[in-house]
């Protein structure tokens, strides 16, 4: 790519280097930003360098721009029930769901020895320290259902107290989705732990 | 079950071959290192989606090629079958049954039954015990998918574990952590335990049977499954050995230190067996795996004799091939280095069979006629 101004290659470089896009894509970007009359580039510039400001919850290690993040603050959670994530992005997923009035704790992986990860390395320390300090009664489980993700979940449950209830999110059929279409593992396990259906839980 | 017809393009030194077969007995005569192996190689491809040599994929695409391609048509139980295995050298290996795709390989094993003995099975039943559980895990994988699939899940807690001693921490969680992976592991381990148990049993009787037909001596040929598992309790186990298992940094507990001991008139094979004592005892084994797999499966496996002969005296060659004949083989591939001992073998029992001559990886000769 031959462009006729450093600066602007400078920048394409930049765009570049951020996964998921390449040189086109960058070089439309940023003639986008040079052609813009509102001080987009202005506003993006600020917000970038401001990232580095953003923390790590001390609580609950989600992001956070202070030293405790929104919601475990937020005085309308349930302060009883944490739900035990991998990492950020499943926060945000779950979050999106609206269906979760709980607080979080990332764990910052599963265990996995093999590419160096054991307990240590995770963030189980403080979990079992916010469940004595917190009062804790639920923990949810939502980690990925593999041998690794498996043997953590095990891992956890027999490190925390066991007057605190311990739950995994469901595995079975998707929503939405039909039966014939589902793998027979999948399809098995809905069935040895089907739910009671009651009108009321049930109305789509 | 048959196989009818083969196509190998850039498999080891087989640039491309397409081969009729005969319904019983092939056999392909020819040098050292011309390829007759790699003919065999790439039948046990077809049925078990690897090689009987435990090599790395890739180091079977033929030099200077970047893929090799096996394709074969079956027929079994009188249903016409097409199986295509391909490896790029860059890119993963892919598995066609009648045309479509198979998304996980271990969905193969099983359909195509085989048997492969190798001149290497010698030295792999003296040479250890993880090569003696490889050929048994090789004859109950085909017979049972749920033992190839908690033994795949065993190992891979079992990697992990292995992994975690490795680190040398040893602080109380990760204690906690390796008893976690005992838990997960014993009920795996269990019912492993059980299958080969019950599979050794089966296959006692009729190794005892096959050796005595073999070595035709008199000699007494005896196999003894040995488990941890058999006594005692395998957390309690675990837990016993942790210690030990944190200063080794291996997991000393478990089925994978399981084995199998062969005598021959009650004493250790590995002490004082001769070569061709040896021999007899794998033929033995490996035909007794057959007349297992011919009996929990619905079809007759096919069975690859790479150089049997070879260090057998002729009366051991001669009960061997009526043995052959007698347990209803079905259909035999068999390489040898003497042309003339394996034509007359069979021409002496009146056996109708194809034969071939391999030189420098193609057909220069078959059944007499040039090609």
């Amino acid at each position: 790519m031959n462009i006729s101004s450093k600066i602007v290659e400078d920048a394409v470089k930049s765009f570049s280097s951020l996964p998921g896009v390449g040189r086109k894509t960058a070089l439309r970007l940023v003639l986008h930003l040079l052609n813009d009359k509102y001080d987009l580039a202005d506003e993006m510039s600020l917000g970038l360098s401001k990232l580095k400001e953003v923390r790590f919850c001390k609580q609950c290690h989600n992001i956070s721009d202070n030293d405790v993040c929104e919601i475990c603050t937020s005085q309308a959670r349930n302060r009883q029930t944490v739900c035990v994530v991998e990492s950020i992005r499943d926060v945000i997923a779950i979050e999106e769901t609206g269906y979760f009035s709980g607080l979080y704790h990332v764990l910052g992986g599963i265990i996995s020895p093999l590419n160096g990860i054991g307990p240590e390395n995770l963030n189980i320390r403080s979990l079992l320290e916010r469940i004595e300090r917190q009062g804790v009664e639920e923990l949810i489980m939502a980690i990925s259902p593999t041998i690794d993700g498996d043997t953590t979940i095990y891992y956890l449950t027999r490190m925390i107290p066991s007057h605190v209830k311990v739950s995994t999110i469901a595995r079975g059929v998707a929503f939405g989705g039909e039966l014939e279409y589902a793998d027979e593992f999948t399809l098995g396990r809905s069935i040895a732990s089907r739910v009671p259906y009651t009108v009321q839980n049930n109305q789509l | 079950m048959q196989l009818n017809k083969i196509h190998i393009t850039n498999f080891c030194n087989l640039k491309n071959l397409e081969l009729q077969f005969h319904p019983s007995v092939n056999a392909f005569v020819g040098n050292n290192g011309m390829g007759k192996t790699n003919i065999l190689d790439a039948i046990n491809y077809l049925c078990l989606t690897r090689s009987n040599f435990s090599r790395t994929d890739k180091f079977n695409v033929l030099h200077g090629e970047n893929f090799f391609r096996i394709s074969g048509d079956f027929t079994r139980n009188s249903k016409k079958n097409h199986v295509v295995i391909k490896l790029p050298v860059e890119g993963q290996k892919s598995l066609e049954l009648n045309g479509k795709d198979l998304e996980r390989m271990v969905d193969h094993i099983g359909k195509f039954p085989v048997v492969m003995i190798a001149p290497k099975d010698n030295v792999q039943i003296l040479e250890s015990s993880a090569e003696r559980r490889k050929l048994i895990d090789k004859v109950l994988s085909q017979v049972n998918i749920a033992y190839l699939k908690d033994l795949m899940a065993y190992n891979k807690l079992l990697e992990q574990r292995n992994a975690m001693l490795k680190s040398g921490q040893s602080s109380g969680s990760v204690k906690a952590l390796l008893e976690v992976y005992d838990e997960k592991m014993e009920p795996l381990a269990k019912h492993i335990f059980l299958q080969r148990n019950e599979f050794i049993e089966e296959l006692k009787p009729i190794f005892i049977r096959l050796y005595s037909r073999i070595a035709h001596s008199g000699e007494q040929a005896e196999m003894e499954y040995f488990s941890q598992l058999s006594v005692g309790n395998f957390i309690e186990k675990c837990r016993k050995n942790l210690e030990k298992d944190m200063a080794l940094k291996r997991s000393s507990t478990g089925i994978h230190k399981d084995d199998v001991h062969f005598t021959i008139n009650q004493n250790a094979i590995s002490n004082f067996a001769s070569q061709g004592q040896l021999k007899s005892l794998v033929l033995a084994f490996k035909l007794a795996q057959f007349v297992y797999l011919k009996m929990k499966t619905d079809t007759t496996p096919v069975i690859l004799l790479d150089d049997v002969f070879d260090k057998l005296d002729r009366d051991r060659v001669k009960h061997l091939v009526q043995l052959l004949f007698e347990e209803q083989l079905g259909q035999v591939f068999i390489t040898d280095t003497d042309e003339q001992r394996i034509l007359e073998t069979f021409e002496k029992i009146n056996f109708e069979f194809f034969w071939f001559k391999i030189k420098d990886g193609t057909v220069i000769q078959r059944n007499g006629t040039e090609s």
